[in-house]
């Protein structure tokens, strides 16, 4: 091979290889540019579990406390009717007591009484 | 193929090697970096977002009992109007049976006297102050069933008491007891009826049915 054909050739290797390089960078670019794509749809998933999630515990929590509340506020409620019931019996058994008291002033004992 | 280019190819395949393995490397860490990082961020905010909820929970859990408590409250107010309502009811009721025995040792004629006197020495020591010429004659109105029990004694002892003349009205009005007396002019009166006393003693009234049916008694 006389030396131009060799220089050609030493060319033509180079050039090859300088377009595999190429190639080979660009699909490492695609490869890359694909890692951030999934990683994109990654995270728009774990948005959505996040916020799946939010809502599924915001829930509990709002049904724990407002059952607690009911709770609580049912026991309030039973002991005030029974307090009630009781000061009710009370009230029945003074009543004639009770009547008396405004009779003394409806008549005007009172005053009398102080004079 | 010649040395040197073949040190070129050589060369040539190595720097996109690198290149490749840098592009590749940093394109990993960013993802890893921005997952790390989103990831923090998502916990943040769930723990902002959780403990916000929390509050709102606690806030509501408190507005449920507080209204409870309110209902709770009404029951005892119910009990306690209904009461004090029943009392002033019973008594009128019992006005009834006090014209026929009397009440704690008194005859209900000597109570119709003490009304009469109250509202007379009322109007006598307000026609003193405003030095009016009618202040002496005094009119007792009355029900047609009260009527019968005032006697001219009676108004003769209040008249001597009140300083005026006291005398019964041909008038008659409707209600379970007590006494209207008026000056004669018209211009001062005393309603001394039971309805009315009811009307204008209930803040003492109430006070009082309250302390005797609610307030706990010692010994």
């Amino acid at each position: 091979m006389n030396l131009r054909a060799m220089a050609v050739e030493a060319l033509k290797e180079i050039r090859k290889a300088e377009e595999e390089a190429r190639k080979q960078i660009e699909g490492a670019k695609e490869e890359a540019a694909g890692m951030v794509r999934e990683a994109e749809d990654e995270l728009k998933k774990l948005e959505a579990e996040a916020s799946e999630d939010m809502e599924r515990r915001a829930k509990e929590i709002a049904d724990k406390y407002a059952k607690e509340g009911e709770e609580e506020g049912e026991a309030i409620l039973r002991e005030a009717k029974e307090g009630a019931e009781k000061l009710r019996a009370i009230a029945e058994s003074r009543l004639e007591n009770a009547v008396d008291a405004v009779l003394i002033r409806i008549l005007g004992l009172n005053k009398q009484v102080e004079r | 193929m010649h040395v040197g280019a073949s040190e070129i190819v050589e060369r040539i395949k190595a720097e996109a090697r690198e290149e490749q393995e840098r592009i590749l490397r940093e394109a990993r860490a960013q993802v890893e970096n921005r997952i790390k990082n989103a990831k923090a961020d998502i916990e943040e905010r769930k723990k902002q977002f959780i403990e916000s909820e929390r509050r709102k929970a606690a806030e509501n859990k408190d507005r449920i009992i507080r209204a409870k408590r309110l209902d709770a409250k009404k029951f005892r107010w119910d009990v306690e109007e209904k009461a004090i309502k029943r009392a002033l009811e019973e008594a009128l009721k019992r006005v009834q049976h006090v014209k026929k025995e009397g009440f704690r040792g008194k005859s209900y004629p000597s109570i119709l006297a003490g009304l009469i006197k109250d509202a007379a020495l009322s109007i006598t020591a307000g026609s003193e102050r405003s030095s009016s010429n009618s202040s002496s004659e005094l009119e007792v109105v009355l029900s047609a069933e009260d009527a019968q029990f005032v006697t001219e004694d009676m108004l003769k002892e209040v008249s001597g008491e009140a300083g005026g003349e006291v005398r019964l009205s041909e008038e008659r009005i409707k209600t379970a007891g007590g006494v209207i007396v008026r000056r004669s002019d018209g211009k001062i009166e005393v309603n001394n009826t039971f309805e009315e006393r009811m009307k204008r003693l209930y803040p003492e009234l109430r006070e009082d049915i309250v302390k005797v049916l609610f307030h706990d008694r010692k010994g």
